[in-house]
């Protein structure tokens, strides 16, 4: 097999260097961007220098107040994020299309048909994204995306002085296990808190320590888990540079602003959730095997049935007629509800011939939008973000918890 | 009505405009050849599907002169079982049959009166003029390009496009769109736009296949804008007993749609060129096709440019299998991932003459653009959207 050529590019601060471009009284001052503290909102972004009072991306901001009490706290403007994020993305786009945004402020780029080294590459991108949109950013090089993506968060972590910190950090070929080998696990990309504390239970700190085990024992404890960390450990990591993710599933769920009990109105409430899962499927070119109902009663007690088909399925009316099954084999009648909903799950793609009268790049933009509402979403949850068109009469949104891209393991 | 004419030429005439015939039509005399027998010395038969009308005149004795109609089907199929002998014809007006025999073979056919065959429309002042193994190869590389769908009834012709001494013909179903151009001998006095429905242009492209090289095909447009006409002029008899035929007319209904502003979809530009044979390239579209013919018809092509560089082809079936395999090219710009529909690839690889051909591209779901490279890559070009993986 060919060895790849991976980078990994975050953009540093992103969303504090977004606000010292529009307003540079800015730059070297401690500020975040976030949530009042009054609001119990949390820091999204911090400025390098408020990095200096030991203030964290994720923390209170009212506990970041206290760490720096002089600290300026912006509200975030995701809007603007959002179209600087795209002219990143577009520059890299010019480098090779293999793209693969993770997120609004990163991306792996896999530039293995490149004839340059990744070094020299890495580069004239960060030169290309410091000349044109004078945002700073740090890379990644190495042979895989797992190596390249903490080559990232290492050369950011060594980087010394008050600013952004600009690295670029190469993993040669065959140096992936002994750069890995000092790292506590947690620097692996998928080992999280959880999975850190029972790795340290059985006496495993370093990625070195996990590497010195077998196989067959942490597939043994971890199961599936097991063998991937196995290899993660080893600097092995075979996944691609994919240009888009696909949706694991899509969900429409409604929960009423009063309970309801009339067997119509929860009738008709299903179909529409179905007919509306069914258009989004549609959308997707996706079509799923698995319809899933979800019931809640007023006493917060949920319950979700699922129901397998033999073939896979896009249409309104047999998506509502599974649900409408399994609604009435766990529902009586009389029983209020406060929530109902319907997904899809284990979801095909039907590939889709594009026509000549297709404007590709609207389809790719519109994507990519979405692809950015949704991290914003999860970074500042669901209400941080909405469609204009999605706010109802009463200001709730019927709640989409589709797309459960979890970045699980192939 | 009495003639005579040799069977080989008759079943070549029944065999160019029997395919129009419509098998269910509610009008009976639809399902009948005109057989004319004209003075001094021709045959004209003729069939229409009121869409397309195609005649055809063979060399004959006419004893007689008169007109009639036959079924077309038991006709042809009764011609075509005769030995390579003399037929003759002769039509009894009293008994409504037309007594046909030849060698020691006799038969009489039920006869729809000539009258109430459809009026064929002559031919208006002559338009254009064109070569017929230029007219042939251009309407193999459009006509196919065209759509099936009545639904959509401009994207079911071919638009023919003359202005000053170029010619241009263009079809497209919507998913990828056919160009070719050529020099006309004589430039045409006035422009001419005009759509013509592909199956007609398909039989004028079969017809075109047997005509007299050496003399121009006629294209021309009636007075009120309604109809096309098509004429060929067959060969001179080889002698070796295959048909021949004198003059073949092809008279198509135009279509009165607008063919969609094609020059916007034409890209401009491409970030990715590679050339490579043009067989081997048909010969892997091919070999893919046979794991997805059943299933969605994608390819996946990965482009690694470079002297030599790589065309890459995979294309799998849930149920089949996979197949993979690899072509070198000589390419410039990035490396790519593109799907297409590879009966797509096939159709226009398969009409282009050239030993090499160019694929341009620009991003992944973007319109690619299929050229033939060097000599005699006169003016054509193909573009194809690719399939969309969504991944």
């Amino acid at each position: 097999m060919v060895l790849r050529k991976i980078l990994h590019l975050d953009l540093d601060a992103f969303f504090c260097s977004v606000e010292e471009l529009q307003n540079p009284s800015l730059r070297g001052r401690p500020f975040a961007v976030g949530g009042q503290p009054e609001e119990r909102g949390v820091v999204a972004a911090c400025s390098y220098a408020a990095r200096r009072y030991g203030v964290r991306s994720a923390m209170p901001m009212g506990r970041a107040l206290k760490l720096c009490p002089h600290l300026s706290v912006l509200s975030p403007r995701i809007g603007l994020y959002i179209e600087y994020s795209r002219q990143v993305m577009a520059q890299l786009c010019k480098v090779t299309p293999f793209v693969e945004q993770i997120s609004i402020d990163e991306a792996f780029l896999d530039v293995t048909a490149l004839p340059e080294v990744g070094e020299n590459i890495a580069r004239r991108l960060q030169a290309t994204i410091r000349q044109t949109l004078d945002l700073p950013c740090s890379i990644g090089v190495a042979t895989n995306k797992l190596v390249a993506k903490v080559a990232t968060d290492v050369g950011k972590s060594r980087a010394v002085g008050v600013g952004p910190p600009n690295a670029i950090l190469v993993v040669p070929p065959g140096q992936e296990a002994a750069f890995l080998a000092a790292l506590p696990v947690q620097a692996l990309w998928g080992v999280g808190p959880k999975t850190a504390a029972n790795l340290a239970a059985i006496g495993i700190v370093t990625v070195g320590d996990l590497a010195a085990r077998s196989e067959v024992e942490l597939a043994r404890r971890f199961g599936k888990l097991g063998y991937a960390l196995w290899h993660w450990s080893r600097g092995i990591d075979d996944r691609s540079v994919v240009t888009s993710h696909r949706p694991k599933s899509v969900s429409k769920e409604t929960t009423f602003p009063r309970d309801v009990v009339d067997e119509i109105t929860l009738r008709s409430i299903l179909h529409q959730l179905a007919a509306a899962v069914g258009r989004r499927l549609r959308r997707k070119q996706a079509r799923g095997y698995t319809v899933t109902v979800k019931i809640r009663w007023p006493n917060f007690r949920t319950m979700t049935r699922q129901r397998t088909l033999r073939e896979s399925t896009d249409e309104d009316e047999v998506i509502f007629q599974v649900a409408w099954s399994l609604f009435r084999e766990n529902w009586s009648p009389g029983q209020p509800l406060r929530l109902i909903g319907v997904g899809v799950h284990r979801l095909e793609q039907v590939p889709r011939q594009l026509t000549l009268w297709d404007v590709a790049a609207d389809v790719e933009k519109e994507e990519q939008l979405r692809r950015t509402m949704n991290d914003l979403r999860q970074r500042f949850g669901v209400d941080a973000v909405r469609f204009g068109s999605s706010l109802t009469k009463t200001g709730r949104e019927v709640s989409e918890d589709n797309q459960e891209e979890s970045g699980s393991v192939n | 009505m009495h003639v005579v004419c040799l069977q080989e030429n008759l079943a070549k005439g029944l065999s160019l405009v029997g395919r129009v015939v419509s098998s269910r039509t509610t009008l009976p005399v639809l399902s009948n050849i005109m057989v004319k027998a004209e003075e001094p010395a021709q045959i004209r038969l003729s069939a229409t599907n009121l869409d397309i009308t195609v005649s055809c005149w063979l060399a004959a004795k006419v004893d007689e002169e008169g007109a009639t109609t036959v079924p077309a089907r038991l006709f042809s199929e009764f011609i075509n079982t005769l030995p390579a002998e003399q037929v003759s014809m002769s039509l009894s007006v009293r008994t409504e049959q037309l007594h046909v025999s030849c060698d020691r073979a006799d038969a009489n056919f039920k006869v729809i009166d000539a009258s109430e065959f459809p009026i064929i429309p002559e031919a208006g002042e002559t338009t254009l003029q064109l070569a017929p193994p230029v007219l042939r190869q251009m309407i193999s590389q459009v006509v196919f390009a065209s759509s099936t769908d009545e639904s959509r009834p401009n994207l079911t012709g071919v638009l023919l496009n003359a202005h000053g001494d170029t010619l241009k013909m263009v079809a497209t179903d919507g998913y990828r769109l056919s160009l070719r151009s050529t020099t006309l001998p004589v430039a045409v006095a006035e422009p001419t736009n005009v759509l013509i429905p592909a199956r007609s242009l398909a039989e004028v492209g079969r017809g075109a296949a047997d005509a007299d090289d050496e003399r121009m095909a006629m294209i021309s447009v009636t007075p009120n804008r309604s109809q096309a006409i098509f004429q060929l002029n067959g060969k001179e008899a080889d002698g070796k007993g295959k048909g021949s035929f004198h003059r073949l007319a092809v008279v198509s209904q135009l279509i009165e749609a607008n063919f969609p502003k094609y020059e916007a979809i034409i890209p401009k530009s491409h970030t990715v060129r590679i050339q490579v044979s043009t067989a081997e390239f048909l010969q892997a579209a091919r070999r893919a096709y046979l794991f997805v013919r059943d299933s969605n018809n994608i390819v996946k092509l990965s482009i690694t440019p470079g002297d030599p560089g790589r065309l890459h082809f995979f294309a799998s079936s849930q149920e089949l299998g996979d197949h993979e395999s690899e072509l070198d090219v000589v390419g410039e710009g990035e490396a790519m991932e593109i799907a297409f529909n590879v009966r797509f690839l096939i159709d226009v690889l398969s009409v282009i003459d050239t030993p090499e051909v160019a694929l341009e591209l620009t991003t992944s779901n973007r319109p690619g653009v299929i050229k033939p490279v060097g000599s005699g890559a006169e003016g054509f070009l193909h573009v194809i959207m690719p399939m969309n993986l969504n991944r």
